[in-house]
């Protein structure tokens, strides 16, 4: 993880010669983005587009929880009780007569609301201990929300219709949120702001030395964060139209949601993307086929990239470049 | 509520602490040792809770006598795995989220290999000591909790005789305060390192197959227990032996008596409450609170 | 859900009709906090309010799964002075619960845990301490019909030992309404099937009431047993009457 960092300083540094990173992974990005926006009216099946829907939400919330665990290296072990806080207003709010849009919008902004209480009092908490106060806090929501009647309590939610399903309808709103937080992710990376998380992500007392305040930053892309995941759980109250607290709260989504960032690659643009991919695709792939070994297989990932790789996918690929560029250049120094 | 009935609360509350004391005391060894945080200890609990369960069924040997065949056969699975891959972590003395994630992928793995020997149905052991009491007047001991509570303390004042009466002892606590200083005073930083998660994932093994005494269990036993085990270890203050008697007191305490003003189903949001307000408030748990306290005087 | 408890209050209130329990006796319901839990519970307030002067409930409450210790509740059941004791819970809970129930010397007349109570995995941890319990069941492999004798000698030589617990039954009988439904629709088409399955009956069900059929909500509406645990391992249908293989011991007798 550090090295990543340095190399890409010196590309920023280096920006007045080429094209600025941020430029330069626009196209590939965008044009990602019109292939699957084309797909649905290409005729993709509805069961292929369910799949692509659900893998455009956990990409939200894995490039979400990636603005603050992997540039600012703040690893959150609670990011569910946002994914279920937006999923829950989205639903209230959508069943007592609120626009579609504006429901996924206040389930974000009571997500963006709740993680700053829930920073306040624990990012003055370091690294492990965070993680585990994180927990304490979704478990507590997750423990509270299942005795909530109001709320339907353990029973779950459900959303009134207001017309017929269209898939397609969701599936754009999870496109758009996923482009969205990838735009956004994009955003911080290259600005002083996402500079400002790499510093605390480095060493926090040097960076509070240089100017930066920890602490707001830190809220910043806490806030940031959450919002998105909020929203990724209105987007998929949507489509779902059924929660219930252990299905949106519960400690497996926060795992699934800090495993993906880690597989792709954790602090770096496109890395929570290929982990949401590979999670997304291969969970629902491995539960259909080989329920049994589930666990055994992220459990291995988490073990062999911590040991091994812990850039991940990305890490991968980099370290590849970085073996073919050095074998080309060998010869001719010899 | 008569006197009765709070005595024998009471007594339950105290009993329940002994419960916790003994599952969390592996996972602080090595917390304070290496200052990793062992969220394998869970999936270590659950396989200590099979293999009693297997010797008990299998080849008819006491509950009992399983809990201390597990000492020396987790023992020995402590160091293998600290060879294996605890060894290759990047060290520090301040926690390292790699070492977390490392052992929550350790965790999960177990669980899966818990369910493909196992499978997924309830097992639980049951012996003519499950159900039977000792009363002193009307006051009621659940035998088997007694046992555990015992073994608690037993643990811990072992474990407090270790760590300032020997040699050893003293090794560790260098470890726990710096230990680059220590490899300068002749410490051998990874032998100690390596016999400390040893003892603790021992202890772990143990603790699961005391558990399997009283509870029945899965493959993915062991998470509630493992949140617990937080608590109570922020609670008692991260480092301290002690530290964790007071800290399964105060859980346990709490727990038990809070179900009388509040509706049951919100008693799990008071561990994770206090988790959080141990954390932000009490940084150093009560014990340093204590600490503080003698300073000043 | 609802219909269990309502089932169980239905039982108990058919108990006292036959004297063997008193009315205006108190229960206390300790439910699992999931839909399940909070569903028998209501089942069993709806079928007390129905019928007054049957019993009261004087005592609910919820708890969370996976539990380390019940005294607190089971102090507050003590001190609610109930005679019936309704629980509804996982095995694990159950098993947990009722190692404390014993140990802390507990009586009520009448003490169920919902849907558990014969189950071999129960029997293993519990020993005689399930004796009399009942529970209220899906399937009970002891129904005296022709089909569920024939259906538990197939399960023993296909699987090994007869079955466990009710769960066999009904996905039999659910993968036959699905078999039933894909031959009648002729093709793998899913809403040619699902068309079929509506209408499907099964006359010869493994189920209580022996017909499987689905209701214009797509449900199925079928009757509860009621079982019994008897000594040495036996388990008894007390209710309903057509398919008792036993007489019910109630109040609980004190040991």
């Amino acid at each position: 993880m550090e090295q990543e960092a340095a190399v890409d300083m010196t590309e920023a540094a280096s920006s007045s010669r080429s094209l600025p990173p941020f430029l330069r992974s626009m196209g590939p990005a965008v044009l990602l983005l019109i292939v699957l926006a084309l797909l649905p009216l290409a005729g993709l099946g509805p069961n292929n587009i369910r799949l692509l829907f659900v893998t455009l939400v956990w990409i939200t919330a894995s490039v979400a929880w990636n603005i603050l665990g992997g540039f600012a290296g703040q690893v959150s072990f609670g990011f569910a009780v946002f994914y279920g806080l937006g999923a829950y207003t989205t639903a209230i709010s959508y069943n007592a007569g609120m626009d579609r849009f504006f429901a996924i919008l206040l389930g974000a902004l009571v997500a963006l609301l709740a993680s700053l209480l829930v920073g306040l009092p624990t990012f003055r908490l370091k690294g492990p201990y965070f993680a585990i106060a994180t927990i304490g806090v979704s478990e507590a929501v997750r423990v509270v929300m299942t005795n909530l009647e109001i709320t339907g309590g353990a029973s779950g939610y459900r959303i009134m219709e207001q017309g017929p399903f269209n898939q397609h309808l969701h599936y754009y709103i999870a496109l758009s949120l996923a482009a969205l937080a990838v735009a956004t992710s994009m955003l911080v990376r290259y600005s002083k702001f996402g500079l400002a998380l790499l510093s605390i992500r480095e060493d926090e007392e040097a960076a509070s030395d240089l100017g930066v305040n920890p602490f707001r930053s830190k809220l910043m892309a806490h806030a940031l964060g959450a919002a998105l995941t909020g929203a990724a759980g209105g987007a998929f109250v949507g489509y779902a139209a059924f929660i219930h607290p252990q299905g949106v709260f519960g400690f497996d989504i926060s795992v699934a949601i800090l495993l993906m960032p880690i597989i792709g690659g954790v602090g770096t643009v496109w890395g929570p993307v290929i982990g949401a991919v590979v999670y997304g695709l291969v969970h629902e792939e491995l539960i259909a086929s080989f329920p049994e070994f589930h666990l055994l297989l992220y459990g291995l990932l988490l073990i062999l990239i911590i040991l091994f790789e812990p850039g991940g996918v990305m890490g991968l690929v980099e370290n590849s470049f970085r073996f073919v560029r050095a074998r080309s250049s060998v010869g001719s120094h010899s | 509520m008569n006197t009765v009935d709070f005595l024998n609360l009471l007594v339950s509350a105290f009993l329940l602490a002994g419960v916790y004391a003994a599952m969390s005391v592996g996972m602080t060894i090595i917390y304070g040792v290496m200052k990793i945080v062992n969220l394998a200890h869970a999936g270590f609990l659950m396989l200590g809770a099979y293999f009693v369960f297997e010797l008990y069924s299998r080849f008819h040997i006491d509950p009992l006598v399983g809990v201390l065949l597990a000492f020396p056969a987790f023992y020995f699975i402590g160091i293998a795995l600290h060879w294996l891959m605890i060894r290759r972590i990047p060290k520090s003395d301040q926690p390292t989220l790699s070492s977390l994630l490392l052992l929550f992928g350790l965790w999960l793995v177990l669980q899966n290999l818990g369910y493909l020997i196992w499978g997924n149905s309830d097992r639980a052991i049951l012996t003519p000591r499950t159900f039977s009491t000792l009363q002193f007047g009307p006051i009621i001991f659940p035998t088997v909790r007694l046992v555990v509570f015992g073994a608690a303390v037993f643990s811990l004042g072992a474990l407090e005789f270790v760590l300032h009466r020997t040699w050893f002892g003293r090794a560790v606590r260098v470890l726990m305060q710096n230990s680059d200083a220590g490899r300068i005073v002749g410490v051998n930083v990874d032998r100690t390192a390596r016999i400390a998660f040893g003892v603790g994932i021992a202890f772990a093994g143990t603790a699961g197959g005391m558990l399997a005494m009283m509870y029945s269990f899965t493959p993915d036993f062991g998470g509630s227990f493992l949140l617990r085990a937080f608590v109570i270890i922020v609670l008692g203050g991260l480092e301290s032996f002690s530290g964790v008697a007071i800290g399964a007191v105060i859980l346990a305490v709490v727990e038990t008596f809070s179900i009388l003003v509040i509706p049951s189903g919100y008693q799990p949001a008071i561990a994770f409450s206090l988790l959080v307000v141990a954390l932000v408030v009490l940084p150093d748990g009560v014990a340093g609170l204590w600490n503080k306290r003698q300073r000043w005087t | 859900m609802d219909l269990l408890g309502y089932t169980t209050g239905e039982f108990l209130g058919n108990l006292a009709d036959q004297g063997k329990l008193k009315k205006n006796l108190g229960i206390a319901l300790a439910l699992e906090n999931t839909d399940h839990g909070v569903e028998y519970g209501a089942g069993v307030e709806r079928w007390a309010k129905e019928h007054p002067g049957y019993f009261r409930v004087v005592f609910s409450e919820k708890f969370d799964l996976g539990g380390t210790d019940f005294s607190g509740l089971l102090q507050k059941v003590k001190n609610s002075k109930a005679d019936i004791f309704l629980a509804d819970a996982h095995l694990q809970d159950y098993i947990t619960m009722e190692r404390q129930y014993i140990q802390s010397g507990m009586y009520h007349q009448m003490i169920s845990y919902g849907a558990r109570g014969p189950d071999g995995d129960a029997r293993k941890a519990l020993g005689d301490a399930t004796n009399y319990i009942f529970a209220g069941l899906w399937w009970s492999k002891k129904l005296p019909y022709s089909q569920v004798k024939k259906f538990v000698a197939e399960y023993q030589t296909a699987i090994g030992h007869e079955p466990d617990s009710y769960y066999p039954a009904p996905a039999y009988d659910a993968m036959r309404a699905l078999a039933m439904a894909i031959e009648r629709a002729g093709n793998l088409n899913k809403t040619a099937i699902r068309d079929a399955l509506r209408n499907v009956e099964i006359k010869d069900s493994l189920l209580p009431g022996q017909v499987l059929r689905f209701g214009k909500n797509g449900q199925v509406d079928l009757p509860f047993v009621i079982v019994q645990n008897k000594p040495e391992d036996k388990t008894d249908i007390v209710y309903p009457k057509d398919a008792a293989t036993g007489e019910v011991v109630a109040p609980k007798p004190r040991k």
